[in-house]
């Protein structure tokens, strides 16, 4: 229904930034956060709702030498596979619940 | 590899990453300790491999259409919430919007019938409706029509001291008295198949006597969890952390008869050992971590123990929970398969990761 806008709030150095997700909230922002934690790069990253009225959500990324822009990117597509190899995983187990 | 249990400069650093222990006051070793660099000083390093996104598992436990039973093992709590949350908030449905009373004179307020009418789950499928934003004009793609009209009325001749379902007509109104009215013929071919219907026949509504009259048409939409609970699919969604109950050193004899009747769920069970009765671990699914097999408060189980034996009890029941492996249920309300809603919750997800890719390549 109500789709994404993402602002992103660049610091002087582009190895750090705040990324401003509208319409989105803890659902995007921590497995986002999960990810980048995980992240060779990310020096820093952590995430936030500042307020539950406002459908905003605040990522923050620090970075040790990559881009902040370029390693949430990275991010984004290793969360892509986890979950497109998860959603096949839970195919195959209905599909194995199905036949026993 | 984090150090197992042998390493002797790290004894407990497996554990601790592995497990939270549910003591008698409060739980130990809760945080999470996945990034990348935790473990960093030990030369350590815990990036996202192939081998961990393959290591990825899911058994299903019970597949009935509307009750669905998974374990999911070696994924990351916050993507297990994501799915969780995305069924409960996120995933459309269709429900009872607006309603027009033409006339009430029961003893219920407009408000509260029209709350209560809002909530009764509906038989559709969201996929045939359009959303309707505010705004919107309204039409047969993104509405449905219902109509209810119910009097009550005495029944003639029957004895007064009989029940109200005896006495009356229409005493009770429940959701079956919920009718669609087709606005046109192309929604009602759209809907052939399977024409919109409460889920359940008899949820109750209200209460009339003789004389009292309810009449309305009513507006269904599609709409999502987020905006209001009516539209949520699901009556429960939730996971929980695996359960296990450790009995460190073998329980015995009396001790072990103890234990058994202790526990409020039935986990344990007893067995005939070498030397004696010993108490088992039969069913650590049951357990709701209510931590009465480790109390020692006042009443407790233990008060029936020798004082010496007490001690030895503490040390021989450890309770913890895998940090790494969740039992996931999902009770769906009728209008979806519970197996339907978490693979749409995951289309969702995807959706909200190719939303994010777009706009970062912008």
């Amino acid at each position: 229904m109500s789709t994404l806008k993402l602002q992103i709030v660049q610091d002087s150095d582009e190895k750090n930034a705040t990324f401003i997700f509208e319409n989105e909230d803890h659902t995007l922002g921590n497995p986002l956060r999960y990810v980048l934690s995980k992240h060779p790069d990310v020096s820093f990253v952590g995430y936030s709702v500042p307020h539950p009225y406002e459908e905003k959500m605040h990522l923050r990324i620090q970075t040790k030498s990559k881009p902040a822009r370029d390693v949430l990117k990275e991010a984004t597509n290793t969360l892509e596979e986890m979950m497109t190899t998860l959603k096949g995983k839970m195919e195959d187990a209905l599909r194995e619940a199905e036949i026993s | 590899m984090i150090p197992d249990s042998s390493s002797e400069n790290y004894p407990n650093l497996r554990y601790q990453h592995d497990k939270v222990q549910v003591n008698e006051d409060a739980p130990s070793f809760t945080m999470s300790m996945n990034d990348y660099a935790t473990y960093s000083n030990l030369g350590l390093l815990q990036p996202i491999t192939p081998d961990l996104i393959q290591a990825m598992a899911i058994r299903v436990l019970k597949n009935e259409q509307f009750d669905l039973l998974f374990d999911v093992a070696n994924v990351d709590l916050s993507i297990v919430n994501a799915i969780r949350r995305i069924i409960i908030a996120e995933i459309p449905t269709v429900a009872i919007e607006t309603v027009f009373m033409k006339n009430n004179t029961s003893v219920m307020p407009d408000e509260v019938l029209s709350h209560r009418i809002g909530l009764v789950p509906l038989k559709v499928n969201p996929d045939l409706l359009e959303y309707r934003n505010p705004g919107d004009p309204v039409t047969p793609e993104n509405t449905l029509a219902f109509t209810m009209h119910v009097q009550c009325t005495n029944k003639p001749g029957v004895d007064q001291d009989l029940t109200d379902k005896l006495k009356y007509n229409n005493s009770h109104v429940y959701s079956r008295d919920i009718k669609w009215v087709p606005q046109g013929q192309q929604q009602e071919e759209k809907f052939a198949h399977s024409p919109p219907v409460p889920v359940h026949d008899m949820i109750l509504l209200l209460q009339m006597r003789p004389n009292q009259v309810v009449s309305m048409d009513m507006h269904a939409v599609k709409g999502i969890g987020k905006t209001h609970a009516k539209f949520s699919p699901v009556a429960t969604a939730s996971y929980r952390l695996l359960p296990e109950i450790n009995l460190v050193r073998p329980i015995l004899g009396r001790t072990a008869e103890l234990l058994r009747a202790a526990c409020p769920l039935n986990v344990f069970d007893i067995e005939d050992g070498p030397e004696a009765k010993r108490c088992v671990v039969a069913r650590p699914r049951n357990c709701s971590m209510c931590r009465e097999c480790i109390r020692s408060g006042n009443g407790s189980w233990k008060d029936q123990l020798p004082e010496k034996d007490r001690e030895e009890v503490n040390k021989s029941i450890v309770l913890t929970r895998a940090k790494d492996y969740v039992i996931f249920s999902v009770e769906s309300t009728g209008i979806l398969d519970s197996s339907t809603l978490v693979l749409q919750a995951f289309d969702i997800f995807l959706q909200k990761i190719k939303q994010l890719n777009a706009a970062l390549s912008v």
